[in-house]
């Protein structure tokens, strides 16, 4: 045997070396089991190498490429500055286009919202005379254009047409020293005349001093001039002065008129209804008051403080009994509300309820709680003289009480240690006046 | 200095001057070796096609060609394609065996062929390849039982082209070399 092997020496250990790996990858296939040792040897061995040598390639790289091997930097930095400054004009040019288009979109429903009839314009240049706001559009007669068409965009009014010729109109701006608009305010409804000042501004004219105007109030066009329908949007007013009679007021047009590309002529003006001036609604959702003030206000307003028949209750609740320790209303109209809850409460009267012929409580009547009568502080501060006595107070002229009187509603009922103050703040109401004369004819 | 006691094939020419044999060394062999597998994982992330190669085939077949030794050149293949294998996810032993007869064969034909010559050995290296891949679709198929083609008209092109790159390679070898 040893003479074998030793004869065939090399033979042997080929078959003794393949017998091992044969037995260790059966084990494997076998079990399913990994010989760990090698793997964690081999990689250990092996993976900080790749990992220098792979960082060191990246630097090295880095090296040759960016400070090295400069060959063709400079043509290749040539042509990416030109397709650069290619793709940036090309980008412009989109941009553009999809600007125009967004805006003839917007133009085109515009066209469709509107009661007039119209015909869309494009702008393709200004007049010629460099101190006239007017641009040329290439709609003429050929299109329907007459003169003094008036001129919109969805945004507003844009101006009238001051002479149409075959395939091209001139248009005055509304922002020319010659140009004028009928126009009037949102919410007062104020006539007026929007005149051009050859700048960006308007000024409205002819309205009255006594008008209340709001800055960023909306002026619309009033249709008087029998040019723009009425109901168009013009402007904002920006500012308001006084002079002498009527007020000088500038209104900003909200129509772009520097910035003009698609436009709409009005060939058959429809006048359409002007917005109705909306009271501002309280939010529909409101905190709670902070914790220690009393929830006098409510998001539904002045008809539920008053009360309802669900709410009487409650009322009459609040009204009786402050809570000790709250701090007072804050405000006077709050304290007043409260006040007409109280009254209306004790007198057992319920607001909403009835019919037209039902008289409302007794104002002028004081209320049997102490609590309720309790002033705001500024009350106080703001009232220095004295006032009557409750009882002058509530029996002014005309003003008997009439099977009303509750009890505590004598002086010497009066409130204690808050009998004056309570007085100073009873202050006679016209309207218990008017119902006392007509319950005393 | 140690002559080499081979026989060389004969061709009617005198016997070359050859050089004294030269060896690198266990250090030199490990840190080939290693540089072998580092270089087969790195340079396919470089280099697109370098994957295609198997580098610790030729370092085997250099190594156990100079060595000259057949058991060395047997144990050599074996621990060449065991950490092969540990690189892979495959199991452990399937490029040890086939590495493991590489190394083998090439100790063998190193004894009876002179491997001098550049020519020789890349001839020899396009040659243990195409073995390589033989043994390689025997254990898949066979022992391993996975469904491993082989596409011979691929086998010879790539045969082809590692004799190539034996060519350098071995060349590059040469040069760490020192006389001993």
């Amino acid at each position: 045997m040893e003479e074998f092997v030793a004869r065939y020496r090399n033979a042997s250990l080929l078959v003794a070396v393949l017998f091992v790996q044969f037995v260790l990858l059966g084990y494997q296939v076998k079990t399913g089991e990994d010989v760990r040792l090698v793997r964690v040897w081999t990689t250990a061995l092996i993976s900080p190498v790749e990992k220098l040598l792979g960082n060191g390639t990246g630097v090295f790289g880095s090296l040759w490429n960016e400070y090295v091997w400069l060959r063709g930097t400079r043509a290749e930095n040539e042509t990416l500055e030109a397709e650069n400054e290619r793709l940036k004009l090309e980008t412009q040019q989109l941009r553009r286009a999809l600007a125009r288009f967004s805006r003839e979109e917007e133009v085109l429903a515009y066209q469709q919202e509107i009661l007039s009839e119209t015909v869309l314009a494009q702008v393709t240049g200004v007049g010629s005379n460099p101190n006239a706001r007017e641009v040329t559009v290439d709609k003429g007669r050929r299109d329907g254009i007459k003169p003094g068409m008036a001129v919109i965009t969805a945004d507003g009014v844009v101006g009238k047409v001051q002479a149409a010729h075959g395939s091209y109109s001139l248009v005055l701006l509304m922002n020319d020293a010659d140009s004028g608009v009928g126009a009037l305010l949102k919410n007062s409804r104020a006539r007026g005349v929007l005149k051009g000042t050859g700048r960006v501004e308007g000024r409205l004219e002819y309205i009255d001093a006594e008008v209340e105007i709001a800055i960023g109030e909306t002026v619309y066009t009033s249709g008087e001039d029998r040019v723009f329908p009425r109901g168009l949007p013009v402007g904002e007013v920006t500012r308001v002065g006084a002079v002498s009679d009527y007020q000088e007021i500038y209104v900003r047009p909200y129509a772009a008129l520097n910035r003009l590309d698609e436009v709409l002529v009005v060939t058959a003006g429809v006048h359409e209804d002007l917005p109705r001036f909306v009271t501002p609604q309280p939010p529909e959702v409101m905190m709670p008051m902070p914790p220690g003030v009393p929830d006098t206000v409510s998001s539904n307003g002045l008809g539920d403080r008053i009360g309802t028949a669900s709410n009487d209750e409650s009322s009459e609740t609040a009204g009786d009994q402050a809570p000790s320790g709250e701090l007072p209303s804050l405000t006077e109209a709050d304290a007043l509300l409260e006040r007409y809850r109280a009254l209306g409460a004790a007198q057992q009267h319920r607001y909403g309820e009835g019919d037209l012929q039902t008289p409302p409580p007794d104002f002028n009547l004081g209320l049997p709680s102490a609590a309720a009568l309790r002033p705001p502080q500024s009350d106080q501060a703001s009232r220095g003289t004295a006032s009557p006595s409750p009882t002058v107070s509530n029996q002014l002229p005309g003003n008997q009480p009439q099977g009303n009187e509750l009890p505590g509603n004598q002086p010497e009922n009066a409130i204690e240690g808050g009998g004056e103050r309570a007085v100073e703040n009873i202050r006679p109401d016209p309207e218990g006046d008017a119902n006392a004369a007509d319950r005393n004819p | 200095m140690r002559t080499s006691s081979i026989r060389s094939l004969s061709l009617g020419n005198p016997p070359l001057r050859r050089r004294p044999l030269e060896r690198l060394g266990p250090f030199g062999s490990v840190c080939v070796v290693l540089t072998a597998l580092v270089a087969q994982g790195l340079l396919p992330r470089y280099i697109s096609g370098a994957g295609l190669f198997d580098l610790p085939l030729l370092i085997t077949v250099y190594l156990a060609m100079t060595e000259r030794h057949v058991p060395r050149g047997t144990l050599i293949g074996a621990g060449v394609g065991l950490a092969q294998d540990a690189l892979t996810h495959g199991p452990l032993g399937v490029f040890g065996i086939i590495k493991t007869v590489i190394g083998y064969l090439a100790a063998s034909v190193s004894q009876v062929i002179e491997i001098d010559y550049p020519g020789v050995r890349s001839v020899l290296a396009a040659l243990f390849y195409l073995i390589h891949q033989l043994l390689y679709w025997v254990t898949q198929s066979v022992l391993l039982g996975t469904d491993a083609a082989l596409d011979p008209a691929r086998t010879l092109v790539l045969s082809a082209a590692h004799a190539g790159v034996a060519l350098v390679i071995f060349r590059l070898i040469d040069g760490l070399k020192s006389p001993r």
